[in-house]
This record gives C-alpha cells, structure tokens and sequence, in this order.
C-alpha cells in the first residue's frame, strides 16, 4: 500500500512535469518571442473580454 | 487568446504580429485577495510559529505573537496604501522601483522570490511529514517516502498556477476557508469556558524559561504567523478594482490572522508543555490528536493539509509574479518575462521555479528554509518602511489618487523599522551565520546587477505610473 502511494506519488509529478515542460516549449515555438513577451506593466485586459477569450 | 491593443478576440492560435500585446487577466476581487492573502499566511498556524516556543517558551511566544502582529499591522497599511497606488504585477518590486529605484527594486525583487519560494518549500515539507505521521497513524506498515509528496506537492499546485489565476486562487479561498474553520472547530472543542477540563494552562505555562532575552528570541519565529500577508499585492495587475480590493482584502486577512494566531496559541500552550510544543512539525494535528477525538484528528490532518497547499499555492503565484515582473523589465533575462497567450500566466517563471523548490525541500531542515523566509522578508519590510517614508515625501497626499490612505504617518514606519530592527537581532542569536550569508549574498547579487545587468534595462521604460513629477524634482 505504502510502496504503491510512493509510486502514484513520483508518477503523478513527473507526468505533471512534463506536461508543463511539453507545453512551455510548444508555446515557445508557436509564437514570436516578441509576441510573448509584450504584456506591459499594468496593462489591463477587460475581465469580460478575458473569460469569454478562455471559453473560446 | 485576448489581444490588450485592438480589443479582438483571435480564435486560433498562430504566431502574432509584434503590434499585437498579450497580459495578465483581471478577474479577481477582495474575497480572492483575502483568500491569496490568508492562504499564504494561515500554514504559519499550522507550523512554525511553535518554534518561537522553543526559543523562549509559551509566555513569549504569545509576547512574540503580539509585537509580531504590531508589526505586520504596519505593514499590511503602509502596503494597502501604496498598492492602491501601485497597481502591478510585482507588488512591493513596482512599489520600489517606482518609489526609490532600480536597485531598491531588484533586491526587493529577489527578498520576494526567496521568501515565497523558501516558504512554498517549507509548505512542502510539512506535506511530506504530516502525510507521513497520517500514514503511520492510520496503521499502516512501511516507509513512506516523503520527497516524492514533497515534489507531488509543488509540482501540482505549479500546474494549477500555469493553467489559470482565477481557478487557482478561487481554490485557494476555498480551502483557506476549510482551514479557518478547523482552527475555529477546534478552539471550540477544547471548550475555553472550562479551564482545566481539556486545557491546562495553569498547569503547562512555566513563565520565562530563558527570561526577557527568550522574549527577543521568540520574536524570530513570531514573524511565521503571519508572514506572507504583503503578498495580495502580488495579484495587483489580475484584481478588477486594485483601489478597492486590495486594501480590503489585505486588512481583512490581517484580522482574520490576528485572531487566528491567538486562538492557536490559547490551544497549543494549554495541552503540550513547551519543551515538546516548541520542536513539533505540526502542532495543531499533534494538539487534535491530544484530545482523543478521531474526528477532531481528522479534520485538523484537513485543515493542515489545506494550509499547507493553500500556502504554497499562493507562493507560486507571487514568487512567479515577482520573477515575470524583473524579467519584463530586464533586471532578469526578459525570457521570463512571458505571458501565456492562452492562460494568461508568467508560465516561463512558473516552471523554472520547479526543479529549484524541489531541490531545496528534500535537502533542507524545515527550520532552516523558515529563517531563509523571514529574513528575506524582514529585509523587503525594511525597504517597505523607508519607501513609504521617501513615497509621502515625494508626492504627498492630494498629489496622486491614493485608494486609501494609512493612518497616523509615520508612526507606523517608525515602528515597523524598530520592530524589524528587534527581529534582525533575534535572528542574529539564533541563526547569525545564516544572516551573514544572506546579507552576503544579496550584496553580491547588487553588484551583478550594478555592474553588469542594468545596462540591458531600458530605462525610460521603468516609470509606468501616471504620476506627476515628485515635489522637489
């Protein structure tokens, strides 16, 4: 039981992991570095706008 | 993904022209401030605070508590006031730079980081250990291997943050709530009305073990109640109404932690002498656990679960915020300064953050990341106090909207240095060589970024707000 906890443990982070891992570099490679990184301080984007962008 | 330029929402994802600009989302209000604001600090409850018991005993931990509280009091005004100014991702990092400078800045920067990564790894190892004492008190037989729920820990709540702001701390208000409400359930249950009945504090309470200087020792630890309350400013840039909400939402913690912190101590000291009371890793569980009540264990192995996750959620968020915000403005490789054109996140500054908190809380004592917290806290309360000072100074009231204005300037920087003052003293006694390093390496840190990085820094781009010119200037 115990070795099984330990075991779902590891394999649940490492998936996690790697998904963040395998979705940052394929971020990476669909847009433009100056795309991604544009975002100006305190700029606002219109909640509205931002949940109805998500939902899409 | 939400283009900030045109107003146009594009359907498919594809490279973006450089015209185009992608930000942080703005969907949170002051019950999700108060909810980032508690649930970073509420763990200090669950743990650590306790050691503040070992440095001076009970007497001076609740001494500790309240000068603490004073304290982060202080604090929790002096920032509502300039946040409600200062409305921007890094929090104290924008206040500093915009306030003082870009030196300021960057050290304040790096305090944030370091506080809310050392505590988001402190999270972490009472994860580990609580699910371990859990484990072994349910019966079941083996080793469980607590670094594998340490990094389950910090990996998944990493993934939340990635994903989304406002599912992430809507989640965090949740089990913030759940947490509270175990504390409470569990002040109720010792029964208060009848001292000697389940509490025994005339019996446990043994004065000053170690006299006024255990006082002045405690105050170390006493900080751990309530650390981490500064960092609802974090989530300025993703609140609807900063002004508003911040300033609420901040102050509202501070007395729910006020409260909190007290009933803690009222319960911990009446059922464990405090030579046990001042090393346990989990000193609420272990005071559940005291009483006999099966139920009464398992909701506060809840509650300390939910804090603890709570916590190191909402550290995440800010340490992630405090380095995406140094990135957008160079003072770190503008590579973390990304935003995630789909979830709206500072994704690059969440992963890298990872594989680092991991590394530190399966090599480090809990202690030991604890003090690596609070000192780089103390010393961002530090720069926090003269900003304020140097802030009123440069444009007094009347002179910009201010959301709200702290009372009674400037006692409360006054106090908040002296108490700050105290506290580095409280740490010198106890970890002085681990002072003298940190000292050592925010120095060096300032001289990297003297001497080689503020000439990558555009600085026209550092003054964002619409202020007017200081008085004087």
């Amino acid at each position: 039981m115990i070795l099984a906890m330990n075991l779902c443990a590891w394999a649940a982070a490492a998936v996690l992991a790697l998904w963040m891992l395998w979705d940052m570099l394929k971020t990476n490679r669909a847009y433009s570095e100056a795309y991604l990184t544009s975002s100006a301080e305190g700029e606002i984007i219109d909640a509205e706008v931002g949940e109805t962008a998500a939902r899409r | 993904m939400t283009d900030v330029t045109t107003g146009q929402i594009a359907g498919a994802e594809s490279a973006a022209p450089t015209s185009r600009r992608v930000a942080l989302k703005r969907v949170l209000g002051p019950a999700h401030v108060w909810g980032l604001g508690v649930g970073i600090v509420l763990v200090g409850e669950f743990m650590g605070w306790n050691f503040a018991v070992g440095k001076g005993g009970a007497i001076a931990a609740l001494t500790a508590c309240w000068l603490a509280g004073i304290l982060y009091t202080c604090v929790a005004m002096i920032d509502s006031e300039v946040t409600s100014t200062v409305a921007a991702a890094g929090g104290q990092y924008a206040q500093a730079k915009h306030i003082i400078g870009p030196l300021a800045a960057f050290n304040v920067g790096l305090y944030l980081v370091m506080a809310y990564t050392m505590l988001e790894v402190s999270n972490a190892i009472v994860t580990g250990d609580l699910i371990e004492a859990f484990v072994h008190n349910m019966g079941f037989v083996g080793d469980l291997d607590k670094r594998a729920f340490m990094a389950l820990t910090i990996v998944f709540l990493s993934f939340l943050n990635y994903r989304g702001v406002l599912a992430t701390l809507t989640l965090n208000y949740v089990i913030t709530a759940i947490a509270f409400a175990a504390i409470l359930v569990l002040f109720v249950a010792v029964k208060p009305w009848a001292p000697g009945e389940t509490l025994k504090h005339s019996d446990l309470l043994t004065g000053l073990p170690y006299g006024g200087l255990g006082i002045l020792a405690a105050m170390h630890f006493g900080l751990w109640y309530y650390l981490g309350i500064e960092g609802t400013t974090q989530a300025a840039e993703e609140v609807r109404s900063p002004a508003r909400s911040l300033p609420l939402g901040t102050m509202t913690g501070m007395m729910t932690l006020l409260i909190a912190a007290t009933l803690t101590w009222y319960v911990c000291s009446g059922l464990m002498p405090w030579e046990y009371l001042g090393q346990a890793v989990t000193p609420l569980y272990d005071a559940a656990r005291l009483t006999g009540s099966g139920p009464l264990e398992l909701l506060l192995f809840v509650g300390t679960l939910f804090a603890t996750l709570a916590s190191a959620n909402g550290c995440i968020n800010d340490a992630s915020r405090a380095w995406f915000a140094m990135g957008r403005d160079r003072y770190m490789p503008v590579w973390f300064g990304a935003v995630h054109p789909r979830y709206h996140t500072p994704y690059r500054s969440i992963v890298f953050f990872v594989p680092i908190a991991i590394l530190f809380a399966v090599s480090t004592p809990l202690d030991q990341t604890i003090t690596l917290s609070i000192l780089s806290g103390l010393l961002g309360y530090t720069i926090m106090a003269l900003g304020v000072i140097i802030f009123r100074r440069k444009w007094p009231l009347g002179s910009i909207s201010r959301g709200y204005v702290h009372p009674l300037h400037p006692l409360p920087a006054a106090l908040l240095l002296l108490l700050c003052s105290v506290t580095y003293l409280a740490v010198f006694l106890g970890y002085g060589t681990q002072l003298l390093a940190m000292m050592a390496f925010y120095i060096a840190a300032s001289a990297w970024f003297v001497l080689h990085r503020y000439k990558y820094c555009r600085r026209g781009d550092q003054f964002t707000m619409p202020w007017p010119r200081p008085k004087g200037y």
